[in-house]
């Protein structure tokens, strides 16, 4: 077998290392070579941290286990020091995944060697306090497998926050199928907002949005919590006071519009001023409906923080 | 869903200032006029809530392009405008190197191809990867700013992008149905 990469001198090959984390490594096409000679080779028998050194000497290569996510500064120039630590902030997910053993370039001096994922008596390497990536069994331990698997890692883990936003795609396998309801959903959503600015479009003469005395922009720049009732109370009281526009309905479907949850400052401040016309509902719990009894039969679905499609199915069956 | 409260609130309002600096309830626009304004003050105040990411520089970048909307859009971003529509470092380099790159790949891979051996029958992994590749391109296309951005920071501003999107839709759809409730009763 060949040895597919045998780096003159180790510093080289940490200093691209650290280029590794920032570029996409190309494709090895000589895992699968290694992992056939690696597989051969006894754990933990590794003189001067040279991994995957058979009795044959087949394949040498450093390996710099330690590919971190992009987040720790490799340090390449003090090889030499077995001790140093890269205390770098330490991802979740690398938490979860990895484990406290590491694997250490060869002119580090560690010695290391190819470990399992969970193999319970086969490593034979010291701990250190690095972020640590473990190759897996049968995977190849180089520099760049190992980076490009982190990177892989968090693709995947991106595409998964994606499955979980877009309705519906959960159920689908394939890259290239949740790919495509992504696309399908963005490009929903963007017509959705030109069809919307077009309705709006349709309606706004009589709305009266734009009146100015609706929002005072500096009053609202406080986050709206329980600290700014105060806030809310002046804005109600402007609004009462300025000989408004809107009907007293649209105030308060507009505090409905924007009643999520712990917003009942400003519930408080309409309050006073529609004369407890308005029965509200427990709009205040979580989850729940909030109705607004008056001529018209508005429910505002106040489940903003759940289901997303079932929100969006629920919640708006008029339009 | 994922979106703080505060992110709908500044939305909202700076949508409703939006309408406000450009006068759409007045009687003298046209529909489209009506309409671009409404859609150049709900992006715009998209973009105020989000803050400074990369689709929000290329949505930036875009709706500045046209001179019409630069009034409204420094109306609504204030300060932030000249923070957002500074180019992020070469962002243009990026694709024209990778481009360099892909095109020697190319030339390269196409050059084994000749000489390899001959498969009539594609592998599935290649084949995967081929169609992921164009639905990567046309997710590219989609998102604002989204040609200069490669797998992972593409995955991320596409999450961040439709999370955005979704609140925006969420807010314009309350609106309207304000405007038709308040319609109801007049």
């Amino acid at each position: 077998m060949q040895c597919p990469t045998a780096p003159p001198s180790s510093n080289k090959l940490s200093a691209g290392s650290q280029h590794q984390q920032q570029q996409q490594p190309p494709p090895s096409a000589h895992d699968f070579t290694k992992t056939i000679v690696l597989a051969s080779t006894p754990f933990g028998m590794v003189p001067d941290g040279w991994t995957g050194v058979a009795d044959g000497a087949q394949i040498q290569y450093p390996v710099f286990g330690a590919a971190n996510v992009g987040q720790a500064n490799a340090s390449a120039n003090s090889f030499e020091n077995s001790t140093e630590k890269r205390k770098a902030p330490k991802s979740k997910q690398q938490e979860s995944r990895r484990s406290g053993a590491e694997e250490e370039g060869t002119a580090r001096g560690g010695a290391t060697s190819k470990n399992k994922k969970k193999a319970s008596g086969s490593d034979a390497t010291k701990e250190t306090d690095y972020i640590h990536v473990r190759a897996r069994r049968g995977e190849a331990t180089d520099s760049h497998s190992l980076a490009e698997r982190v990177r892989r890692e968090r693709i995947s883990e991106r595409m998964k926050y994606l499955q979980e936003l877009v309705p519906g795609c959960s159920k689908i396998m394939g890259k290239a199928s949740t790919l495509d309801e992504i696309i399908n959903y963005v490009q929903s959503l963007q017509r959705q907002v030109e069809f919307l600015s077009m309705k709006l479009a349709a309606a706004e003469p009589r709305m009266h949005l734009s009146s100015s005395n609706f929002f005072d922009r500096e009053e609202l720049n406080a986050p709206c919590n329980s600290s700014s009732v105060p806030v809310m109370g002046v804005t109600s009281d402007q609004l009462k006071h300025s000989g408004l526009q809107l009907a007293s309905l649209q105030q308060d479907a507009l505090a409905s519009c924007l009643d999520v949850h712990g917003w009942s400052t400003w519930d408080a401040g309409l309050h006073g001023f529609h004369d407890g016309e308005i029965h509200r509902g427990s709009h205040l719990c979580p989850g729940n409906h909030c109705k607004v009894n008056n001529n018209t039969s508005i429910a505002v679905c106040n489940q903003a923080e759940t289901a997303p499609f079932a929100l969006w199915e629920v919640s708006y069956p008029t339009i | 869903m994922q979106v703080p409260n505060s992110f709908k609130l500044a939305l909202l309002k700076q949508m409703l200032l939006g309408f406000q600096l450009s006068a759409v309830s007045s009687n003298s626009m046209s529909f489209h006029e009506r309409k671009n304004a409404i859609k150049l003050s709900a992006d715009a105040a998209m973009v105020f809530a989000r803050g400074s990411t990369r689709w929000t520089r290329g949505l930036v970048s875009s709706l500045s392009k046209n001179r019409n909307n630069d009034g409204l859009l420094r109306g609504i971003l204030g300060k932030k405008y000249e923070r957002l529509s500074l180019p992020c470092c070469n962002s243009w380099k990026i694709p024209r190197s990778r481009k360099i790159l892909k095109r020697c790949l190319g030339l390269c891979s196409r050059r084994k191809k000749a000489t390899g051996p001959q498969h009539d029958v594609e592998s599935s992994r290649t084949l995967a990867r081929r169609l992921a590749k164009k639905r990567i391109q046309v997710l590219k296309k989609l998102l604002p700013g989204g040609e200069s951005m490669e797998g992972f920071s593409l995955l991320d501003q596409t999450l961040d992008y439709a999370v955005s999107l979704k609140a925006q839709v969420d807010i314009m759809r309350r609106l309207l149905k304000i405007s038709k409730a308040s319609n109801l009763n007049k």
